[in-house]
């Protein structure tokens, strides 16, 4: 490595694209680049001592009912059937009953047996609550924080915070994001620079089994043969380099080469077939209902041991005004493998101590309903869970109300949500600021509290 | 300790009262013993123990005022907070303190916690009833705002723009221009002087992206270069020359189509709705239509804004005038609204909001939308500004129809458009009749397919449980087949549905041509403050008008019969505004420079970036209004100084001190935008089709919109890719959240708000949309071939032409011979077992494509230099 720290970063370049062996070049020359550049994604050092190095979010988007997943209401049960708080509703208790788990005793609904295995890793959050009850806001908020104005997401934040780990893949990887509703705006990096921004894998509206990054391939010519034209072309850039002296040329160039090393890992990276078959079983990414889901969670945990920071996977469709016995059924169906396999993968990697693991939704739902098969958006008072990257385990901050209407203890707005997760990734949501437009804007803005409690 | 600290309270203010006591004499309001008596030992006890905490100089100090209402004094009782005057005496229904006392809904309760007693009310009430007798003089607790009106007077931006004397300078002979004297004399304070004019090929590849937004052809190339060297250093003759080329150049409508562009940017012109329900905006290409054309016609700037302001209230003296002015208020209605928004009134308000911010955005660069809730933090904009705006916008009708879309009838989901055409009178009333028909069809159809759908889930249901052993089968059988006849019912419903609306479809009444745009509503009004911008929590009514500190003499109050949306048009556009000519000629100069003279192009307040050259900014905005607001005219004046033609920062004779070129001493390399971009690689390609397409031919068209079956997810149903066809960028339709791949990564600006300049990223998906995305392989390989076609060439002569179409110049003979090297090798394709392997000359075609491809990816094609 010493040897490289001699050479320029142009000389270094030259040498790669001289043509020998530029592929085992490719990475020490990256990271050497990086560093030397100074890139918008180079790792940079957390404010503090940081709890977890990346995060793998699971989005149910549509709103999943806590009080039938991870916040028990025997009090619920007990007033089935009697007048709701909404109009001309009635209380609705959990067609399914709870299961107590593991040492702690996590109480979990016995549609999700799977995750229930996991219950001592789950530190499950009974208090959150957020400022809208509108799909595209509450989803907004949940991944920037505000829903008036285009905000940087999360994962673009905690980029701008931490870099990335691996120069040659980009660092944010948003898997089946949501498009309609306004989605895209969920995963950009709005203000902050665009190197930020998620880069999409499929897409929640036109599901494809595999989906992949743009043009990650070249149909055409042979990679040797794509060498020698990146050469042709990069002997231009670098000749315009010189006579401009304009950065931007040298971000020109430099983008070339890490979008040629992204043709080589990415596929590499997103390849599963070298996964053996206990781990796609473990998954239930070899087929069946948690097929989809098993195989993004399974891509989720490639991408973080090869030093992605910030994964998110969509699951849909949460929002059961009906059907809510089947939805709910097939959903957790869906899920309930997959993140077990996830959680004993990272495990078993020893990755999880340091690999935080979100789920949840938008919002909760409400306790009553004016049918008898549906549940209303409830945003005053819904569970969400986060395992790993060192947050207490077998743990439960917070509740709602007997009915599971609003959240009266250990409250978790979004905002403290943001302000703890960041916390754990090592970064004060107080300082880590961005200048834009004249003043400091923040994940947070002007609110957020660490809720140290969960810290294990 | 709380109630320690109100008992010394009262005691500091007690004091404070009755030293005011000696003071009453000097006091403007006579107050009688009886009533000092009563408000001692009636009023003042409750304001101290419920109040003060949150609204006193005390809360002010301990920053914990609210509302910035403070009641620890007459005046800021009177004058009360964000949401006006709190205490009108002998107005105890229309004061705010008491209607907050009383809980009442459309105010915020007060005191928060608890309500006071039914008497403590009736006391406030008489109070205030009889005249609000309050001793306590003195000034209210300075609470600080931002500017007052009258200290944004003094600001910069808000003094009307002087009419300046170019500087003297000492290289008398440099400039061509008053700008350059400005340019210069700022370099000279600094001790630099500017780098060399560029090379007269360069400079008129810049001209030639600039104005219009395409590479010059080798042809106008080699005839500027000639004309400006026959010139041979004669200044007059060379400026000659290039006024020529410049006004050949201002005349061609592809300047209308860049430079509109530019518009169109700050206006967030799009072809859909976005956001959570992205409907089709099918007849906003009208509007995109009417600001091409305008700046092409070189309309002046003042003129297109009061047409988009107020168009449909202009005098037109023509049917088309009168099409046009309607078009043209498309501006107002483009906006991205929140359809699943379910409050009508919080609606209403956020379109009106959105309009607000519009035009105090693109118009004034000032942003508006924080008054919203409260005066601004920073500039002089008042709650009671913004208030006064919404009364405009409230007594605005949108125009936003979408057509019919069949999506479930809400309270904002309507047909409304406006007709235009030549027959636009005889076909609107019955062509509108017919769209809210086919609405109310689509609707009915839609409803009756969700609710066979319903049917559908629960015999799938059903089913489930029925292969459960617990099941009661026989129950479950007969269910199920009971849901099965219903579906049957159902297919003949929704089945007579389809029909009905095909019927009606086919006999269509002729229709007119239907634009969004903007009316006058039935009846105008005023709007009430809405307390933290809430819609249901309602202060003071505000008259309409426009922001004060624009607002200068002669203030006109607006006629209660029409919106005001005339007036504050006019108030936009006069001279005497400060901001509009300004916020106009410096977006034109980032156009032309790469740099605002204000670097912060939408903010000119408080917080703004102060101008690098203000008195070239003021000499440049007077300029623009003496040449009659003329778009051409101003540009032509900037792109024939020598500032403008000078070399990018290519010589290292001249040490570089100033990095962000703040003083203008050379040119900065510029990165084209994206749709130049494209356009510029299908020019050169030879794909390009240079006609704007027809209306026939608009994208949007080729979609029904009442068959699509949209309603379900909201989302469009194309894919970027299909957005492609051969007509100019600034023709690609708009849809918001589902542009052109290339568009989305390349930078474009979002059609979400209002921007006024794009980023610029340089990111890794950009590379391999270059390298490997289907569109540049194609548009490489139509490059290829028609080089290839030229058989005339050899391929020395094919490597000088591409060089020439894409760079505007000649290669040097290291670049021929590199060229011609790598021309000479086999492409290195990728085979496909199965088929015939390729023939020398598909090899060769490769070859070239590659070479091409190369071209346009790299640097010099996308940095204007």
């Amino acid at each position: 490595m010493d040897k490289f720290k001699t050479l320029s970063r142009r000389q270094l370049l030259q040498t790669v694209s001289a043509g020998f062996g530029y592929v085992a070049f490719a990475g020490l020359a990256a990271e050497a680049a990086a560093r030397e550049a100074g890139g918008p994604l180079t790792s940079k050092a957390p404010h503090f001592a940081a709890r977890a190095k990346r995060i793998i979010f699971l989005c149910m988007r549509g709103g999943p009912s806590h009080v039938e997943t991870f916040d028990e209401k025997p009090q619920l049960l007990a007033d089935h059937g009697k007048p709701g708080k909404s109009p001309n509703s009635k209380l609705l208790g959990s067609r399914w009953k709870f299961r107590r788990h593991g040492e702690s005793g996590l109480s979990i609904v016995e549609l999700l047996p799977e995750t229930g295995r996991h219950a001592d890793k789950l530190c499950v959050l009974r208090g959150m609550h957020t400022d809208n009850e509108n799909h595209p806001q509450a989803l907004e908020q949940l991944h920037t924080g505000s829903f008036q104005f285009v905000r940087p997401s999360l994962g673009a934040w905690t980029l701008y915070g931490l870099g990335t780990e691996n120069q040659n893949l980009p660092g944010f990887i948003s898997i089946n994001p949501l498009s309609a509703l306004g989605g895209l705006r969920y995963y950009s990096n709005a203000f902050l620079p665009a190197a930020y921004s998620a880069t999409l894998l499929g897409d929640a509206n036109r599901p494809v089994k595999n989906p992949t990054v743009g043009n990650l391939a070249n149909k055409r010519l042979t990679t040797a043969g794509q060498r020698q034209q990146l050469d042709l072309l990069q002997a231009m850039n670098r000749e315009l380099a010189d006579q401009t002296s304009d950065p931007r040329v040298e971000g020109l160039i430099e983008s070339y080469e890490l979008g040629f090393r992204m043709q080589d890992a990415m596929p590499k990276v997103m390849d599963i077939s070298t996964e053996t078959k206990e781990t796609l079983a473990m998954y239930g990414a070899a087929g069946g209902p948690t097929e989809t889901f098993g195989r993004q969670c399974l891509l989720a945990r490639r991408f973080a041991e090869a030093g992605v920071r910030f994964i998110e996977i969509t699951h849909t469709e949460w929002d059961h005004h009906g059907f809510l016995t089947s939805g709910m059924t097939n959903n957790c169906q869906q899920i309930d493998r997959p993140i077990a396999g996830l959680l004993t993968d990272l495990e078993q990697r020893g990755m999880l101590h340091d690999t935080l693991v979100i789920w949840g939704g938008e919002f909760g739902r409400t306790p009553d309903d004016p049918t008898t098969d549906g549940r209303g958006h409830n945003n005053k008072g819904y569970s969400m869970w986060l395992a790993g990257g060192g947050t207490r385990g077998g743990f439960a901050y917070g509740a709602t109300d007997d009915h599971g209407y609003e959240a009266i203890e250990g409250k978790v707005h979004i905002h403290d949500l943001h302000a703890t997760l960041l916390h754990l990734l090592g970064l004060d949501h107080e300082q880590l600021t961005y200048r834009h437009g004249g003043r400091d804007f923040r994940l947070t803005d002007v609110h957020g509290r660490v809720v140290t409690e969960i810290v294990g | 300790m709380r109630w320690s600290v109100e008992i010394c309270l009262i005691c500091v203010v007690s004091l404070v009262g009755i030293l005011g006591e000696v003071e009453m004499a000097r006091a403007d309001e006579k107050i009688s013993e009886k009533e000092r008596d009563f408000f001692e030992k009636k009023i003042r006890p409750v304001l101290v123990t419920h109040c003060y905490e949150c609204h006193s100089a005390e809360a002010v100090a301990r920053g914990k005022l609210k509302g910035m209402l403070t009641v620890d004094t007459r005046e800021g009782l009177r004058k009360g907070g964000d949401s006006g005057s709190a205490v009108m005496p002998g107005k105890p229904n229309e004061s705010l303190l008491l209607k907050a006392l009383r809980n009442d809904p459309n105010v915020s309760a007060m005191p928060p916690k608890e309500k006071l007693s039914t008497a403590v009310i009736a006391d406030f009430e008489a109070w205030i009833a009889t005249g609000a007798a309050d001793p306590r003089d003195g000034p209210a607790a300075v609470v600080k705002r931002g500017l007052s009106i009258e200290e944004g007077r003094r600001f910069w931006s808000f003094v009307p723009p002087q009419r300046v004397a170019p500087p003297n300078v000492r290289r008398a002979d440099w400039p061509r221009d008053d700008i350059d004297r400005f340019v210069l004399a700022k370099q000279e304070e600094q001790g630099m002087e500017p780098l060399g004019d560029t090379q007269p090929h360069l400079l008129l590849r810049r001209l030639s992206f600039d104005l219009l937004g395409l590479p010059p052809s080798p042809e106008d190339v080699a005839e500027f270069v000639a004309g400006w060297n026959a010139a041979n250093d004669q200044p007059d003759r060379q400026q000659n020359w290039l006024a020529q080329t410049v006004d050949r150049l201002l005349g061609q409508r592809q300047f209308g189509e860049r430079w509109g562009r530019h518009w169109l940017d700050v206006a967030r012109y799009a072809d859909s709705n976005g956001r959570d329900r992205n409907v089709y905006f099918y007849h906003a290409w009208r509007y995109r239509d009417y600001v091409i054309e305008s700046f092409h016609r070189d309309k002046p700037i003042d003129q297109i804004l009061r047409e988009q302001i107020a168009g449909d209230l202009l005098p037109y003296v023509s049917p088309e005038q009168r099409d046009e002015q309607r078009i043209a208020t498309g501006f107002l209605a483009l906006g991205a609204k929140s359809f699943e928004e379910i409050k009508p009134e919080v609606f209403r308000m956020d379109v009106i909001d959105e309009q607000i911010e519009l035009v105090s955005r693109t118009v004034l660069g000032l942003s508006v939308g924080c008054a919203r809730c409260h005066d601004h933090k920073f500039d002089p904009i008042l709650t009671a500004d913004y208030y006064a705006l919404a009364g405009i916008f409230r007594s605005t009708q949108t125009l936003a129809g979408y057509g019919p879309k069949g999506i479930k009838a809400t309270a904002h989901s309507h047909s409304e458009l406006q007709p235009v055409g030549p027959d636009a009178e005889r076909l609107g009333p019955d062509g509108l009749a017919y769209l809210v028909k086919l609405q109310e069809m689509t609707l009915a159809q839609n409803t009756a397919r969700s609710d066979r759908y319903r049917v559908v889930r629960r015999v799938a249901d059903a089913k489930l449980k029925l292969a459960k052993p617990e099941a009661d089968k026989a129950a479950l059988e007969k269910d199920i087949a009971r849901m099965e006849a219903e579906i049957k019912d159902w297919d003949v419903k929704v089945k007579a549905h389809e029909q009905a609306l095909q019927t009606a479809m086919d006999s269509a009444p002729p229709q007119p041509g239907w634009a969004m745009g903007v009316r006058e509503r039935e009846s105008c009004e005023d709007c009430r403050i809405h307390i933290r911008g809430e819609t249901t929590n309602l202060g003071d009514a505000v008259p309409r008008g426009t922001l004060q500190i624009i607002t200068l003499t002669d203030k006109k109050p607006v006629d209660m019969k029409s919106s005001g949306r005339l007036e504050l048009a006019d108030s936009l556009t006069r001279r005497d505004n400060p901001l509009t000519a300004r916020v106009f000629v410096n977006r034109v100069w980032l156009h032309l420079f790469g740099r605002g003279i204000v670097t912060t192009l939408d903010d000119f307040g408080v917080n703004g970036a102060r101008p690098t050259h203000p008195e070239l900014l003021d000499h440049l905005a007077v300029r623009f209004m003496d040449d009659g607001w003329s778009i051409k005219r101003l540009v032509r004046s900037i792109v024939l100084s020598r500032s403008y033609r000078l070399a990018i920062g290519e010589s290292q004779k001249d040490p570089v001190k100033d990095p962000d070129n703040v003083f203008l001493s050379r040119m900065k390399p510029r990165r084209l935008e994206v749709e130049v971009f494209r356009d510029a690689i299908k020019s050169v390609a030879g794909t390009l089709d240079l006609t704007p397409p027809s209306s026939e031919q608009a994208f949007l068209s080729k979609f029904n919109p009442y068959r699509e079956d949209e309603y379900r997810t909201f989302q469009p149903l194309f894919t970027p890719a299909s957005l492609e066809q051969p007509h100019r960028s600034v023709y690609l339709p708009v849809v918001r959240g589902v542009l052109p791949e290339m568009f989305t990564l390349f930078d474009f600006a979002s059609p979400e708000r209002p921007v006024a300049q794009r980023e610029e990223s340089i990111v890794p998906a950009q590379s391999l949309f270059l390298m490997n995305s289907s569109w540049i392989v194609e548009q490489s390989c139509h490059a290829a071939q028609r080089l290839l076609n030229e058989t005339s060439l050899d391929d020395s002569g094919r490597v000088t032409r591409i060089y020439q179409c894409a760079f505007s110049r000649t290669p040097i003979s290291e670049e021929l011979a590199r060229s011609l090297r790598y021309l000479a090798e086999t492409e290195s394709v990728v085979t496909d077992s199965k088929a015939a392997s390729p023939t020398p000359e598909q090899l060769r075609l490769e070859r070239w494509t590659s070479f091409c491809q190369a071209l346009f990816a790299s640097g010099e094609f996308r940095m204007l230099k």
